[in-house]
């Protein structure tokens, strides 16, 4: 029957791994957009896909509108689930190049 | 002849100079309001439920993105943004409405095959030949349903097999309108085994209200 696991491809992967990375704990989409020079018309199902999954969440940035002068960022970060599951697919990818270490 | 060649290509030069610039600045000009009317094309394609967030979020997002040809190329990418994720949401309501269709209709499906098996191995109700005559019926209505259930569950499993790519969400509305068809076919029936159910269950009231009648007698 149907499953809700994204299919991961080097977009999703891209996106994951940019959200793995220690520096920030959460970004925006146009930072995740900049970060992995995936174009908005991928970017956003990707997010909402993984999402539903529930290997991320987002929020909305503290502050109003009104005050802040500027629309509010919706933030993204992974959850702990997603980051397991992130880790495993890059440790999929890894394995098979290992045999080819002496390159 | 040459002076007046030269003269000539510097006005023109000047000119094209002038039309750009009044381009450029008349584009500068209108560059929000086609940003904020893309947006908003794109968010009417998508799912109601989503649409003030996404609206929101993506001017923020434009906010974000430097230079105004660099606005505009950001916002056509949401307007295809929101043409998959409108196809996603339909795709995942199609798939979550029909497993429910097929949730119940299991469980329909064993009711009426316990009472199959109660009404014939009950030895005052097997011998009644109207009540065995509507049994049998029901009996081979509950197979041939068993059957299309089967053959629907296999269509909805290799439908969702179908990976999420725009092209492919797009190709799914050709599966989806076959699994609807599907969806009808077993409604209608759901129904006759409805119906046969009902007119099995009057008989045996009546059976049972006659046979107490008698053994109160």
């Amino acid at each position: 029957m149907a499953t809700n696991e994204p299919r991961i491809t080097a977009q999703t992967l891209k996106i994951l791994g940019v959200l793995l990375s220690p520096e920030k704990d959460e970004m925006s989409g146009a930072e995740i957009g900049r970060s992995t020079e995936i174009a908005s018309g991928t970017l956003y199902p990707i997010l909402l896909r993984l999402e539903s999954a529930g290997w991320v969440k987002s929020e909305w940035e503290a502050g109003d509108p009104r005050e802040l002068g500027r629309p509010r960022r919706r933030f993204y970060r992974i959850t702990g689930i997603g980051g397991r599951k992130a880790r495993l697919a890059f440790r999929e990818i890894a394995l098979p190049l290992k045999e080819f270490a002496w390159l | 002849m040459a002076l007046i060649t030269g003269l000539w290509v510097f006005v023109v030069g000047v000119l094209t100079a002038v039309l750009a610039i009044t381009v450029a600045e008349e584009i500068g000009a209108w560059s929000p309001w086609v940003v904020r009317s893309l947006i908003k094309f794109a968010v009417a394609r998508l799912p109601q439920s989503q649409r003030e967030r996404f609206e929101e979020e993506w001017q923020s997002h434009a906010a974000e993105v430097p230079g105004k040809f660099g606005k505009l190329f950001v916002c056509m990418g949401f307007v295809i943004a929101a043409h998959n994720m409108a196809l996603i949401d339909r795709r995942s309501q199609v798939v979550e409405g029909l497993s429910r269709n097929l949730a119940q209709l299991d469980e329909s499906h064993a009711t009426l095959a316990m009472v199959v098996d109660l009404i014939r191995n009950e030895p005052t109700l097997a011998t009644r030949e109207d009540l065995s005559s509507l049994v049998n019926q029901l009996s081979s209505l509950l197979n041939e349903s068993r059957q299309l259930r089967d053959r629907l569950a296999t269509r909805l499993s290799s439908a969702s097999a179908i990976p999420q790519t725009l092209v492919a969400n797009l190709l799914y509305a050709t599966y989806a309108a076959a699994i609807r068809r599907g969806g009808d076919e077993m409604s209608k029936h759901a129904a006759e085994t409805n119906s046969l159910g009902a007119q099995i269950v009057t008989l045996v009231k009546e059976h049972t209200k006659r046979l107490s009648r008698v053994r109160s007698a």
